[in-house]
């Protein structure tokens, strides 16, 4: 195996872990709320941005920007809560307003963000600086190393939480059969507010961790949340666990194209990959029961 | 929200309004005006034809500006490298566009809302993606094309020409209006309306969501393709400024707040929109935030737009008149 | 326990209840019967809250569930077994036990509550980290009721048992219910088909086009031939 063939591997399931936080938040939404977060990507943005802040000018370790860059962001997910969520519950048209909402609240914060912090591109620097090369010609950072292990352990931490805690069930139980939910005493209302703010917030840590990679500026949020979409119709919309393989699949897959035919086709060749996936499996790899056609 | 009151669009202040744009050129001399004006049509087109698709007919779409490009693009391409001429060149750019809509649909429109939503939303990027990236220079790749050959009017002088654009615009604007208005209140587009409101409802009655969703699909890409090649062979250039993202929101903020699945609501909301932009042209940057947050609130607070309220205050002028 | 008055509900503009009123007390088990499309489900739905009425006042303890929501009235102490068991069909027989213990007071003893509802069911014990969807029709009503019991609510609504299942599982859930009943608890059973239930009842109501058009003792209406040929199938 070619040592850049490796390099790709590993830059794929790297992107895959990040593409699983980010993705995560959107289908636990979905799931929960049936509703299409297309704020996600501002959010990631956002947490970009607040972990920058936090290691410029208050010199913190990265690892405690994405900390509170988490906490930041989970609580303005959470403010979408009464001003959006509630109003619209009601709503027939309940999946197109959020898409409205949500959109119309995106531009709102990219352009905050364009007024604050300007256009031009910032750098986050790297969380260990120095690589280390392992077998045959391939090299790995640390840095890269660090944002895989921060990146799994945030994904087994959420795991954790959802399948083991009483509220993370929860969460499962509300999305998978609201009625059924309420009958247990479980406050879905509140439910809601918590699936917002847990989104978010990873959304945050995914953002803070790319950042770290590529750059930071206030559009930066676009291209990602779209993969993370694909990725979440891709695994099933509503589904962890199709999620997280899909993610996977979906950064490997990037990576592959990205080396064998050129970074810009790798988009082009999710979306045929997509459309071909839905025409065989219109409900995603483990696309919860629910009609998917028409 | 299905619109049966065609009262909101009543015939008298449509009647001035139009005469009022027939006129205008020939009793100013302002081409910022004009161009303003012109520019209204083609974004009205654009909007409307947008509106028959997610509006009246529920299918949540966010290519109609990718749809745009493509008419522009191949319009202005077949002039630029074919030496064909545009008046012919927009028809074929309106049926790649329309093409390219059946391509897209084909897959997507058969899904539910959500995903239809996501995968057109892919195809906007990709396109804009691969077009921005091309270094071939067959698209002009980030810059556009420049020189784009026009419709040949300029031998009537710049006042002529520009009148000559204006009234074509115009034309096509009304032309297509038209055709929208009639497909909106016609058996068919009452159809649509029943798919958007219950799909379930309407397949029981027997109206097979796919084929309508594909013809309306298919008749709105026509319309803005059509909109798309004049406008690059009116500003002489095509680039992927043209169907940024930020734009896309922008016109989908004109038809939220001039009231969506209405006929008259996206003309409205075009226009207040435009002025506004003009209006706040000096604080551009808030500029786009206002406009955000207008949208939100408004699907929140108003969702049938401000055109509810022109038809309230018509219904209350309308009473007014008859007791008097 | 269970008082109610006067109660009109429906859906849309449907009336479906008329005007019913219904009283039970702790630790009775009271059935109720009726056609299929006459309001059962409707009558339980609206007592657990999923559900508004329209008019009327149930009172749960002394307390009136009107103004609650369906998380709060279960709280209060009620458990409902809903028609179509609404399991959670990704979750584990375990963890959709589990998510009965939701309530605070009921996580607390979840773990001495579970071995109980294992050594009642023990069908679910070995099931217990299949994937809810997975079980058959009688497992699943099993773990439907399991999953109630873990609540520990004090009244609970059980929305026909015996739909969907051939007879010989009709017969075993029966025998399960039967465990609750011999625990002591106050049920509130609703069904189409009066012959498993009827022995387990000390009253009965008969639901009939949203109005109760009768109530009685179980050996009153047994020699009824009208009641025989309509609900025992005699």
């Amino acid at each position: 195996m070619s040592a850049s063939l490796v390099q790709s591997i590993i830059s794929g399931l790297l992107l895959g872990s990040i593409y699983a936080l980010m993705a995560l938040g959107l289908t636990l939404i979905y799931g929960a709320l049936r509703m299409l977060n297309l704020s996600h990507g501002a959010l990631f943005m956002f947490g970009g941005y607040v972990a920058w802040m936090v290691t410029l000018y208050l010199g913190l370790p990265i690892l405690i920007g994405l900390m509170v860059a988490f906490i930041v962001v989970s609580v303005i997910g959470l403010s979408l809560h009464p001003l959006i969520i509630k109003p619209l519950l009601r709503s027939p048209a309940w999946e197109m307003t959020t898409i409205i909402a949500t959109l119309g609240i995106s531009i709102v914060f990219e352009n905050l963000a364009l007024l604050t912090f300007g256009p031009r591109r910032k750098t986050v620097p790297p969380i260990l600086s120095g690589q280390m090369t392992i077998y045959g010609g391939v090299v790995v950072t640390y840095h890269e190393i660090v944002v895989a292990v921060v990146a799994v352990a945030s994904l087994v931490i959420m795991g954790a939480f959802l399948r083991r805690s009483r509220h993370g069930l929860a969460v499962l139980a509300v999305a998978q059969n609201q009625d059924a939910a309420y009958l247990m005493g479980v406050s879905v209302y509140r439910i809601f507010a918590l699936v917002l703010a847990v989104s978010s917030g990873l959304a945050a840590l995914g953002g803070g961790l790319l950042a770290s990679f590529y750059f930071l500026s206030p559009t930066v949020g676009g291209t990602p949340q779209l993969k993370a979409l694909l990725v979440t119709i891709f695994g099933g919309l509503g589904s962890v666990k199709g999620t997280v393989y899909a993610a996977y699949i979906v950064g490997l897959m990037e990576a592959l194209v990205s080396l064998y035919v050129g970074g810009k086709w790798a988009l082009p060749f999710l979306f045929v990959f997509m459309i071909l996936v839905l025409i065989v499996r219109p409900s995603g790899l483990f696309g919860l029961s629910e009609e998917v056609r028409l | 929200m299905i619109s049966h009151q065609r009262n909101s669009f009543s015939f008298w202040p449509s009647t001035i309004m139009m005469l009022v744009l027939i006129g205008l050129p020939l009793v100013t001399d302002n081409t910022y005006i004009l161009r303003l004006v012109i520019l209204a049509f083609i974004w009205i087109v654009v909007n409307s034809s947008w509106n028959l698709v997610m509006g009246v007919s529920g299918i949540f779409s966010l290519a109609q500006l990718a749809l745009f490009a493509i008419g522009g693009y191949v319009s202005a391409m077949l002039a630029l490298y074919l030496g064909v001429t545009p008046w012919f060149s927009m028809f074929i750019g309106a049926l790649t566009a329309v093409l390219a809509s059946v391509v897209v649909g084909l897959p997507t429109l058969r899904l539910r809302g959500v995903y239809v939503v996501l995968l057109t939303l892919a195809f906007h990027e990709i396109l804009r993606v691969l077009i921005a990236t091309d270094d071939s220079g067959l698209t002009g790749g980030a810059f556009g094309l420049l020189n784009v050959p026009t419709y040949g009017m300029e031998s009537l002088g710049l006042r002529g020409s520009m009148m000559f654009h204006y009234y074509f615009s115009m034309l096509l604007c009304f032309l297509i209006l038209f055709a929208i208005y009639r497909i909106t209140y016609s058996p068919i587009g009452l159809a649509f309306q029943s798919l958007r409101d219950s799909e379930r409802y309407a397949t029981s009655r027997g109206v097979s969501p796919f084929r309508y969703k594909m013809l309306v699909f298919m008749v709105s890409a026509f319309f803005t393709g059509l909109i798309g090649a004049f406008y690059a062979h009116y500003y002489k250039t095509i680039s992927p400024s043209a169907f940024s993202f930020g734009l896309l929101m922008n016109l989908m903020a004109m038809i939220v707040l001039g009231g969506w699945g209405t006929f008259a609501g996206p003309i409205l909301g075009t226009i207040l929109l435009l002025l506004l932009s003009e209006g706040l042209h000096s604080i551009e940057q808030f500029r786009l935030i206002i406009f955000g947050l207008m949208m939100a609130f408004i699907v929140v607070l108003l969702p049938g737009g401000l055109i509810t309220l022109v038809g309230q205050a018509t219904r209350r002028l309308n009473m007014w008149l008859d007791e008097g | 326990m269970l008082e109610i008055t006067h109660l009109n509900t429906g859906y849309g503009d449907t009336p479906v209840l008329h005007n019913l009123d219904f009283v039970m007390n702790r630790g009775e088990i009271v059935l109720v019967l009726g056609p299929n499309g006459h309001g059962k489900t409707t009558l339980l739905r609206t007592i657990s809250g999923l559900i508004r009425a329209w008019s009327g006042q149930i009172l749960f303890r002394g307390r009136n569930l009107m103004e609650l929501s369906p998380d709060q009235i279960v709280q209060q102490g009620i458990a409902h077994i809903p028609q179509g068991d609404l399991l959670f069909p990704d979750l584990t027989v375990m963890e959709n036990l589990m998510m009965g213990a939701y309530l605070p007071e009921a996580w607390q003893g979840r773990h001495a509550r579970l071995q109980e509802v294992l050594k009642m069911f023990p069908l679910l014990k070995e099931r217990s980290s299949q994937m809810a969807r997975t079980l058959s029709g009688g497992e699943r009503r099993m773990l439907a009721l399991g999953r109630g019991l873990m609540t520990q609510a004090s009244l609970y609504l059980i929305d026909e048992p015996s739909l969907g299942l051939a007879p010989m599982l009709v017969k075993s859930v029966y025998e399960d219910i039967q465990k609750l009943v011999k625990q002591g608890l106050s049920i509130l059973l609703v069904e189409e088909n009066a012959t498993h239930a009827l022995p387990l009842a000390d009253r009965v109501y008969l639901l009939e086009g949203g109005h109760f058009v009768r109530e009685g003792v179980p050996n009153d209406l047994i020699d009824d031939e009208a009641f025989q040929s309509a609900y025992l199938g005699i």
